[in-house]
């Protein structure tokens, strides 16, 4: 145990929001210097553990706390917190990405020069310095999720709390991450951190606190927890009595299924893709992977046809798609966004995959029978009566999937799914997938390495609006250790 | 957005612009008006903002006059009640006259509106004492309708996306189908957006009734700081004056 004074001192007999009680009998000091993390499924408490830690539930979230949470050595705030979805963290009260960073420590009513130190300091940990005069809602998701990092880094408070904090970067970007948050742990800051990639949990936590259905499972020291048999998926569920999803197929001969020649796309001056040519066959399930930014979401937002391509063509099979409009495309393809919260709309979870196929004139008797079968790739067929908003963030994200399968589109794309998903989830989500190809075809947008190597046949590389590199996914297994 | 006032400390085109509403209502008549409106329109047109400006006034100011035209035609004083629907002359100058002093006023507080940065002009008053809960209302008052309407940018693509069509060619029918799905998420993601955002400003140390000091404080040269005194002291010369003016006609009445 260290002795270094603690900067989170928690014993917390329940804490329950309205009736439900989410967590049970959590007893956790964390000292300066010192890293802990947290693991565990969907719904093991692991946010409100997070939130708590924070200082946050019961004020801003409401919630009942029986029990203590104390912040020894004090601060305004005393904990710095980054939420796993970057956009809850703006504030709006700033119009860049710099403004947007610096209001933590202008709340801290600091001299002007401290903070502009504190915000290129910032900036720089979370490799975001490019970014400084850029506009918070125009970033991509990995982009604002780095700007998310750096505000919460610039208020320099004694306890940071990450909450998937690495879920949408860029591998290069994550690697400096986990560099950022040792150098902070040298510096003295205790850091709390909340993450599914248990690779880079097991590389940076000095202590490892597993979550199961509210309470603690196991805690100890990262190879303890994590490394133990039966591993770590068979101790949360039982995961990986999983029969194995049939092994992706060998690129053979995939007739082409999706051809683009010489697309350029942007947003009014700003020009995203350039010149990008490529092809998806049918039977495959490609990874398109690049930094944040670098025109992956755009590129399927132009095959979708949200944004008009200025130059080039697009095929699906035979068709040449470029001038159909998108309401003619989603009859094609489908397209799952990272929020899933901006197409959830009706009053049950069935509904809502109904949605689509209903949508696209499919009687209710066909509808039904799709997405009854979407529900059940994903697991969700259970939980057909439940009003969607109730449903936990990633298993509103394989709701958005399961809705756009059962539409049975030739072509899917499906934008960062992984992000928040526990190893259930992820098994689910490849499931979808190994369905799709045998429908068509899918493109995965990922920063998710492994789960494009475990699920994809090749790896498409954008970078600055073209392909740059096409072929197998090779992943350093080790690469936040250094 | 920026313009050229933003070289300015915002609070001077804000003490103008509040000057010249003030004068143009408490000046000689019609002269006051007049010159406030021509000099507010210079001032847009120097600035860059004159299309925005000009159209802005044009938007409040036509309908006002119209308005006031038709009601005096179709209400008429005792004098002129047998000419129904046809306004008096009189009454024609009394809303152009009205509808000037509207106009100056329109244009002198829409050169601050359009042509000075929201954020800018809540630090600038933040820094004079203008506690943090008021400078984050009015900012995020600014923001509602941009920040619904890029919800609603998205709500609509992800919709699109499922079959759903929207835009032209779309007809009555088609709209009204199409409703639940576009305004369930942008609805329900309006109260989660403000509850998020409560969070957000929670978790970055914000205190409604704290000071807050600045990344860039904003410039206030001494000739800035003259040059408003100098306004508030016209501004009060010319109250004084009509003060004076209207303690002399009771005193006549």
């Amino acid at each position: 145990m260290s002795t270094e004074p603690l900067a989170l001192s928690m014993r917390v007999r329940t804490i329950a929001y309205e009736d439900r009680i989410a967590l049970r009998n959590v007893a956790l000091d964390i000292a300066r210097g010192e890293i802990v993390g947290v693991a565990g499924h969907v719904g093991a408490g692991k946010s409100t553990l997070a939130l708590a830690a924070a200082g946050l539930l019961g004020r801003s979230v409401p919630a009942t706390i029986a029990g203590a949470i104390e912040h020894p050595l004090g601060g305004r705030p005393p904990a710095a917190f980054v939420f796993a979805n970057p956009s809850t963290q703006l504030t709006e009260l700033g119009e860049t990405v710099e403004e947007e960073v610096a209001v933590g420590p202008e709340n801290q009513a600091l001299a002007s020069a401290a903070i502009r130190a504190r915000v290129d300091d910032a900036l720089a940990q979370a490799n975001a310095t490019a970014l400084a005069l850029r506009i918070p809602r125009e970033l991509s998701g990995g982009e604002l999720q780095r700007v998310a990092l750096a505000s919460a880094l610039a208020l320099e408070a004694p306890l940071l709390v990450l909450d998937e904090p690495t879920a949408q970067l860029d591998p290069e970007t994550a690697v400096r991450f986990a560099g950022a948050v040792r150098g902070l742990r040298d510096r003295g800051a205790a850091v709390l951190l909340v993450e599914q990639n248990l690779e880079l949990l097991a590389s940076l936590a000095d202590r490892v606190i597993l979550l199961a259905d509210g309470a603690v499972l196991a805690t100890g020291a990262p190879r303890d927890v994590l490394g133990r048999d039966p591993p770590l998926d068979a101790r949360l569920g039982g995961l990986r009595t999983r029969r194995d999803p049939p092994p992706a197929s060998a690129r053979a001969e995939h007739p082409s299924l999706l051809t683009i020649e010489g697309v350029s796309a942007g947003y009014g001056d700003r020009e995203v893709l350039r010149d990008l040519s490529l092809t998806i066959g049918t039977g495959e399930v490609v990874a398109w992977t690049g930094r944040n930014g670098a025109g992956k979401s755009t590129l399927a937002r132009t095959i979708m046809g949200l944004v008009e391509a200025r130059t080039g063509r697009i095929r699906l099979g035979q068709r040449d798609i470029t001038a159909l409009p998108v309401h003619e495309r989603a009859r094609l393809i489908g397209l799952v966004f990272q929020d899933p919260r901006r197409q959830l709309f009706s009053r049950t979870v069935l509904e809502e995959t109904m949605f689509g196929p209903r949508t696209l004139g499919l009687s209710r008797a066909a509808a039904l029978g799709h997405a009854r079968e979407a529900l059940a790739v994903v697991e969700l067929h259970a939980r057909e009566a439940e009003h969607p908003g109730d449903l936990a963030p990633q298993l509103q994200r394989r709701l958005a999937i399961a809705s756009a399968l059962a539409s049975r589109p030739q072509l899917l794309m499906l934008d960062e799914p992984t992000a928040g998903q526990d190893a259930e989830g992820r098994w689910l989500i490849r499931a979808a997938l190994e369905l799709q190809r045998s429908r068509g075809a899918a493109a995965v947008i990922t920063h998710d390495l492994g789960f494009a190597q475990d699920a994809c046949d090749h790896n498409v590389t954008i970078s600055h609006g073209h392909v740059s590199h096409i072929g197998r996914i090779s992943l350093e297994r080790d690469s936040f250790r250094r | 957005m920026t313009s050229a006032l933003d070289r300015w400390n915002p609070l001077t085109p804000l003490a103008a612009a509040v000057a010249m509403v003030l004068a143009a209502f408490a000046g000689p008549q019609p002269y006051a008006p007049v010159l406030v409106l021509a000099v507010a329109l210079l001032v847009a047109i120097a600035s860059g903002i004159g299309f925005k400006v000009t159209a802005l006034t044009a938007l409040v100011v036509l309908p006002a006059f119209a308005l006031l035209v038709l009601l005096a035609a179709a209400f008429p004083d005792a004098a002129t009640a047998q000419r129904q629907w046809v306004p008096s002359r009189a009454a024609v100058l009394d809303a152009l006259a009205v509808s000037l002093r509207l106009g100056a006023a329109i244009a002198a507080l829409g050169v601050v509106v359009v042509g000075v940065a929201p954020r800018r002009l809540t630090r600038a008053l933040a820094a004079r004492g203008l506690p943090a809960w008021a400078a984050y209302l009015v900012i995020a008052s600014l923001e509602a309708v941009p920040d619904a309407r890029r919800r609603a940018d998205d709500v609509i693509d992800a919709q699109r996306c499922r079959g759903v069509p929207v835009g032209k060619g779309t007809g009555m029918r088609g709209r009204l189908r199409a409703l639940p799905a576009l305004a369930g998420p942008l609805i329900v993601g309006l109260v989660t957006e403000s509850e998020e955002r409560a969070l957000a400003l929670d978790a970055r140390a914000f205190d409604p009734r704290a000071s807050r000091t600045a990344l860039a404080p904003i410039a206030d040269p001494s000739a800035e700081r003259w040059a408003r005194r100098v306004i508030w002291l016209a501004l009060a010369a010319v109250i004084a004056w009509r003060l004076r003016e209207f303690a002399q006609s009771l005193t006549i009445t």
